[in-house]
């Protein structure tokens, strides 16, 4: 048997391993690895830094490939160590540690280094480069001190870092040389269009402009231009560009130009050496796109591994822009030549710009800027080079909507196209696998795993199948054989009825479970909440009682104090009544409202009447707390009224079922006093008008909440959270929380239903209307009952009757219990 | 033996899927009507944390305990696995409208008495 060969790998990113991957797949034993990796992490996602910093992921979030990956695999990790030199006479790497490890074959995937200004004051702190998950942490924690930010380059990085500092609360100005933004992607036009994209997430953005100095005393303070302005900041990103490392490999005598010349089979000048990565210089170009170095990759694993694979002759490069609300897309040539075809779309109310290049009847380049759908169909025009009619991309619906509609006619459309994942593969792993989420394909198939921007349409696959697979998918509980949609149509299309009816109806078995059973009744309070029948027997007790059980049996009171704002008057009663009736708490909750805490429950009516306060269904799976700042009505810094919206959202969507609890919060000013970013629907007030995020949440799972939209009107912030809100009761499972939800049906497409689908948006409305419009206050309905002597009230509230022979119900030791 | 049919209030109160909390001789116990209209009693503590189990979903023959989710079986008065322990049962009949239970004598953990 032939005796492994020493593989020494120079680099641990993502070229590296998907070379390791593919090679390890291909000739498992063939190799004795060794890995130098100067960063001390394990392989992770590079491309999705600037998420992890708006999204404040762990590092641990991003790494691709975890040490035990390395060591099921024999791979000698050496983390920490940089390879300082090699001798290629002697075959040998030397490492920063002093090592010396001998080689039959090396492959140098060194990355590049980002690119820093010799300006006067850079090495100032406060002064960040934007390249690894180090970098992502300094830049997070110096934005934790900061107010203000510039980030010095306005390319697909620098805009990344501007839109994850801005997510971060900063004020955040981008500085840029040329006059466009993005200009090796867009045309001028295509920049205009970013830049309103940008300005209404709060981005400043300065073009034709030259970064001249850093001041500040040590700390970086502020950022001087050419022309004289001077920009305040406690945080500077350079963001300039990047340049390839080829250090190691010129120091050894390798061929290098720009990068480390290879050839088609990823060879240096040196037979036993090879390069790939961003390091690596093909055919003249360095490509610093994750798709380019998976295909080298693949070719170099290919070689090693004596497996026959075409030569690399190049990638042709799309791209696009990963902030969250702002779509750009660009491919192949974004500038157009003499004698080219061209197709512009432009529609300034939306914020859409679109073009196309031809030439001889094929499409060469596409820029997309405000709406990206056809992102996918365009990239495969391009790299085809199929003839086009002009007729064609720009007309019709998108394949990408077709996808999502279900009828597509083409499985081998690249829907990944970092991995080169085709929308078969996927599907077929989804049906192999029985895949569920967007994580699960991604484990499978690769898709989605490195920039994550084929996310929505992996979502959108996974939907279609298990909209489409019926029985197939999940059902809702052990109960029943039918999926959470097929019960509700069901419902739906037959007449009002109670739980027992529906899963007398739909052949449930047996009596349902405390999954189902509570679900049954949301979903009838959902189809038809005009008809509210008696669900008492098949909710919790809080929601059959309206008050919370604490662990003695006894209740809490929590009277809804719409966004926090009460008056003298109200403070006294609530005073007398926790008097009257002995209540041994009284607390201020976390929501801004006051909770009487261990309320006997025979005693609820009487204190619900002597309140007379409506219920805050702190008890319930419905809208609780809107919790506000002081806002412009007294704060110094408030830009908005928080006060009014708070309150308006409250009274709006007050006492509506929900699948799970709803926590809003209205913040005046990106302070953010509100906590907004943390609560299921969160304002934030800027100079324009209001910030709408959504799936934020504060409690066991943290996770910050994502822009749905920015309006500039009270109004259009009640009707898109309106939609939001009916499009979350209409396809939540029960249960589960805005942020998972949102998670799972990622906020694109929660986007593209509730705010860019303006017909969906008015019939969720309207699905949402007779909800609204036959809500009633659960407490004056029950104080009423009381009154009127009906018996289900009574039976609920009263005390146990007194039987003859039997004792009452007033016994030592549970007494706080009646 | 058996001790006394002792009166628990009426059958009308006791609706199906519910429970109602009485107390019988000094001891807190909770009745429950099922689905199907049969009357089961058990003491009104979840073994887990004391819980008031009347205040639970009533599933089947089975409570679900209102504080943290244990299920009992109302006719065993056995935990549902995986928890463990349980609560005693007691014999009750209807006559007439009215309800009468008679209390177990023992008072203790029916996992016990296997």
């Amino acid at each position: 048997m032939k005796q492994a060969e020493r593989l020494v790998v120079v680099g641990n990113g993502m070229a590296a391993l998907a070379c390791l991957e593919k090679l390890i797949e291909w000739a498992p034993q063939a190799f004795a690895i060794t890995v130098y990796g100067e960063e001390p992490y394990p392989n992770y996602d590079r491309v999705r830094l600037p998420a992890a910093l708006a999204e404040g992921l762990a590092p641990e979030e991003l790494i691709l490939n975890p040490l035990g990956w390395y060591r099921a695999h024999d791979v000698d990790l050496r983390l920490g160590v940089r390879a300082s030199a090699i001798d290629r006479d002697a075959r040998v790497v030397e490492g920063s540690d002093r090592s010396r490890t001998p080689y039959d074959r090396l492959i140098l995937a060194t990355g590049s280094r980002p690119i820093l200004l010799p300006l006067p004051g850079i090495d100032k702190d406060g002064v960040y480069s934007f390249r690894t998950l180090d970098d992502c942490e300094r830049l997070r924690v110096g934005a934790e001190r900061s107010a203000r930010a510039v980030v010095v380059g306005g390319g697909l990085l620098g805009l990344e870092a501007a839109a994850g500092l801005r997510r971060l609360g900063l004020e955040v100005t981008v500085v840029h040389l040329l006059d466009g933004l993005m200009e090796r992607q867009l045309d001028l036009p295509g920049s205009r269009y970013l830049e309103r994209a940008l300005a209404a997430q709060g981005i400043r953005i300065l073009l034709g402009r030259t970064a001249a100095a850093l001041l500040g005393n040590g700390r970086v303070e502020a950022l001087a231009l050419a022309d004289g302005e001077v920009l305040p900041a406690e945080l500077v990103v350079m963001a300039v560009g990047i340049r390839p490392d080829r250090e190691l490999a010129q120091r050894a005598g390798l061929a290098c130009r720009r990068g480390v010349v290879v050839d088609d089979r990823m060879g240096t000048s040196d037979p036993r050496v090879y390069a790939l990565g961003e390091c690596a210089e093909h055919r003249g170009i360095c490509y610093g796109m994750v798709k380019p170095l998976y295909q080298q990759a693949r070719v170099l694993a290919a070689r090693l591994a004596e497996v026959a694979v075409p030569a690399y002759l190049g990638s042709r490069v799309s791209s696009r822009l990963k902030v969250s609300g702002i779509k750009v897309f660009s491919a192949g040539q974004h500038l157009e030549a003499a004698g080219d075809q061209v197709v512009r779309f432009e529609d300034a109310g939306r914020n859409v710009y679109k073009k196309l290049i031809l030439r001889e009847g094929r499409l060469l380049g596409a820029v997309l800027v405000g709406d990206d759908s056809e992102a996918a169909d365009l990239d495969d025009l391009i790299e085809n080079g199929q003839p086009v009619s002009l007729a064609g991309p720009l007309a019709g619906p998108s394949r990408a909507a077709q996808a999502s509609a279900g009828c597509s006619e083409s499985p081998d459309t690249v829907i990944c196209g970092c991995n080169g994942v085709s929308r078969r593969a996927i599907l077929e792993a989804v049906e192999a696998h029985r895949l569920t989420t967007r994580a699960d394909v991604a484990r499978i198939t690769g898709a989605s795993r490195a920039c994550g921007g084929c996310g929505p349409q992996v979502d959108a696959l996974l939907r279609l199948t298990v909209e489409q697979a019926g029985p197939a998918g999940r059902p809702l509980c052990a109960c029943t054989h039918l999926t959470r949609q097929e019960v509700l149509a069901a419902i739906r299309g037959r007449r009002p009825q109670s739980v027992p009816g529906v899963m007398r109806d739909l052949r449930w078995s047996g009596d349902g479970c405390s999954a189902c059973r509570p679900a049954l009744a949301y979903f009838l309070t959902l189809c038809w909440p005009q008809h509210p029948g008696d669900l008492g027997a098949s909710r919790h007790v809080n929601e059959r009682v309206h008050a919370n059980i604490q662990k003695d049996g006894t209740y809490s009171v929590v009277p809804r104090i719409y966004g926090g704002v009460t008056t003298p008057g109200a403070l006294i009663r609530l005073a007398q009544v926790a008097e009257r009736f002995e209540v041994p708490l009284l607390k201020i909750t976390g929501g801004q409202r006051l909770a009487l805490l261990g309320v006997r429950k025979r005693d609820l009516p009487a204190v619900w009447a002597a309140l007379a306060m409506p219920s805050g269904f702190a008890y319930a799976k419905a809208v609780r707390t809107v919790k506000t700042c002081v806002g412009s009505a007294y704060c110094r810094f408030g830009t908005r009224d928080s006060l009014d919206l708070g309150i308006r959202l409250e009274r709006a969507f007050e006492g509506l079922w929900m699948p799970a609890k709803v926590k809003m919060g209205v913040a005046g000013c990106p302070r953010n006093c509100a906590e907004s970013l943390i609560k299921d629907v969160g304002l934030l007030g800027t100079e324009r008008g209001w910030q709408i995020q959504v799936g934020g949440n504060g409690g066991t799972e943290v996770r910050q909440a994502e822009l749905l939209a920015s309006v500039e009107g009270n109004e259009e912030v009640v009707e898109l959270v309106g939609a939001f809100l009916q499009l979350y009761r209409e396809q939540a499972d029960y249960g589960e929380r805005t942020s998972r939800w949102c998670s799972r049906l990622g906020i694109e497409e929660i986007r593209r239903r509730v705010v860019e689908d303006v017909s969906n948006r008015r019939a969720l409305l309207a699905r949402l209307e007779p909800a609204l419009s036959s809500r009633v206050d659960p407490w004056r309905e029950r104080v009423q009952g009381l009154r009127t002597r009906e018996s289900g009230v009574r039976r609920e509230y009263e005390r146990p009757p007194s039987v003859p022979g039997m004792v009452d119900g007033e016994t030592v030791g549970s007494e706080a219990a009646f | 033996m058996a001790g006394d049919w002792l009166p628990a209030g009426e059958s009308a109160d006791i609706e199906p899927r519910r429970g109602v909390r009485r107390c019988v001789e000094g001891r807190e116990v909770a009745l429950f009507r099922t689905g199907e209209g049969e009357l089961l009693v058990v003491d009104n503590a979840c073994p887990h944390r004391g819980g008031a189990l009347f205040e639970g979903l009533v599933t089947g023959r089975t409570v679900v305990c209102p504080l943290h989710g244990w299920g009992i079986d109302l006719g065993s008065g056995r935990a549902v696995p995986p928890e463990e322990g349980g609560v005693a049962t007691h014999a009750v009949r209807e006559h007439e409208g009215q309800v009468e239970v008679r209390l177990a004598k023992s008072v203790k953990n029916p996992t016990e008495e296997r």
